[in-house]
């Protein structure tokens, strides 16, 4: 389970968009999980069981308090090496990045996080959010495009400026 | 997919996003290659998965939520975390296979097993390295190895061998004992094709359990005993 914590954290972030709320959900998510491991089935994919804990804890939080703040606080300002792209405009272009996220719906977030933030392939994607394949490639293209045309990188923005290489 | 427009957007993402393979992958890139148009299109999808990387840094993982493990678990007196540790086989065969330092090559699920044999670009044995530089270090303990690869604790145990310690490096798991000389590695399992990713359940998780079930290990050591452990 402590190897799943860097999944259950970027889910959390995808559902919560602050990371102070997001380790919360975290950790109420692992010690629900770990209460009732009996409902566990041994041989099934333990982060998809714990994903289910995590999202329906989060229902129920949103449920009692309906406002979720804004992205920004102080998320990621740790970059990470120093190869010169540590810089102030860094900083506000990733900060418009975390917004642009704050932006899509919860669904298109998770996909996201877990594909690009994670590194998880499509078909582990599929097993632990227990969706078809195709759906985990339509939400997350549809979420890569509004992305990009969030922050000016679509095909079709003119003068737009290419990042990185 | 003679005509460019055809191409789709989930197509040029699977691209990016590496699950394209083989013949298509070669196929799509040249026509990448030759479209101005189709280059924005894929490099939109490229450009995103880069950013959000940036935006969100994988960051430390805090000690509370570590402690959240481990506590809880300390208390139910789990027979689970952090694997589910259910199954005790008859283990002796991992027994045996452990003194002779075992080497072995498992042909289904893409998985090699073996003593120092991570394949993939690691040259030296980052899983010695690992078990050195975590060996003060308290599970949930992160340390970045020369090789620039980051190393985890993830459990301690109490075994038939000593001091046992579970290692997560980027594509390997290891389990390594304590002797007089220092730390050996008794097993590793690395993911085999070079993905990124190992998943948590299946294979590897089933050979690491039955091993250390074989050589006696109980629940993971609660923080405290581990300190007392490590400090021995």
């Amino acid at each position: 389970m402590i190897e799943l914590l860097p999944r259950l954290r970027s889910f959390a972030r995808s559902l919560t968009g602050v990371i102070d709320q997001a380790d919360d959900l975290v950790q109420q998510t692992v010690e629900k999980g770990l209460r009732n491991l009996d409902s566990y089935t041994p041989g099934t994919r333990l982060d998809s069981w714990l994903f289910r804990i995590m999202r329906n804890t989060w229902i129920d939080t949103v449920r009692a308090r309906r406002d979720t703040q804004p992205l920004d606080e102080g998320i990621g300002l740790t970059l990470v090496g120093d190869d010169g792209r540590n810089t102030t405009e860094t900083r506000l272009y990733l900060q418009d990045v975390r917004r642009a996220m704050a932006t899509l719906p919860e669904d298109q977030r998770v996909v996201l996080m877990l594909v690009c933030v994670e590194g998880m392939r499509y078909r582990e994607v599929s097993e632990a959010l227990e969706i078809p394949e195709g759906t985990v490639m339509s939400r997350l293209a549809r979420a890569r495009t509004a992305l990009a045309s969030a922050l000016n990188m679509a095909p079709d923005a003119a003068g737009r400026k290419g990042l990185g290489t | 997919m003679t005509n460019n427009n055809e191409v789709s957007d989930e197509m040029l993402m699977a691209l990016a996003d590496g699950e394209l393979r083989g013949a298509d992958a070669e196929r799509l890139s040249q026509l990448i290659d030759r479209d101005p148009l189709l280059a924005e299109r894929f490099a939109a999808f490229a450009e995103t998965r880069a950013l959000l990387r940036e935006a969100y840094p994988a960051e430390p993982i805090p000690d509370r939520l570590i402690q959240a493990v481990l506590r809880t678990d300390a208390e139910e007196a789990s027979t689970i975390v952090p694997l589910h540790r259910r199954v005790r086989p008859a283990g002796s065969i991992w027994g045996m296979a452990l003194a002779a330092s075992l080497v072995l090559a498992v042909g289904f699920g893409g998985f090699l097993v073996g003593r120092g044999s991570v394949p993939g670009p690691v040259a030296s044995d980052p899983i010695a390295a690992a078990a050195v530089a975590l060996a003060s270090l308290p599970t949930g303990a992160e340390v970045q190895l020369p090789d620039g690869q980051s190393a985890r604790a993830l459990a301690s145990f109490d075994t038939e061998l000593g001091l046992c310690r579970l290692i997560g490096i980027e594509r390997a798991r290891a389990v390594v004992c304590r002797s007089e000389d220092g730390w050996t590695t008794a097993l590793s399992v690395a993911e085999g094709d070079g993905a990124a990713y190992l998943p948590a359940s299946d294979v590897a998780t089933g050979m690491i359990d039955a091993m250390l079930d074989s050589i006696g290990a109980g629940a993971p050591l609660a923080p405290e005993a581990e300190r007392a452990a490590l400090s021995r």
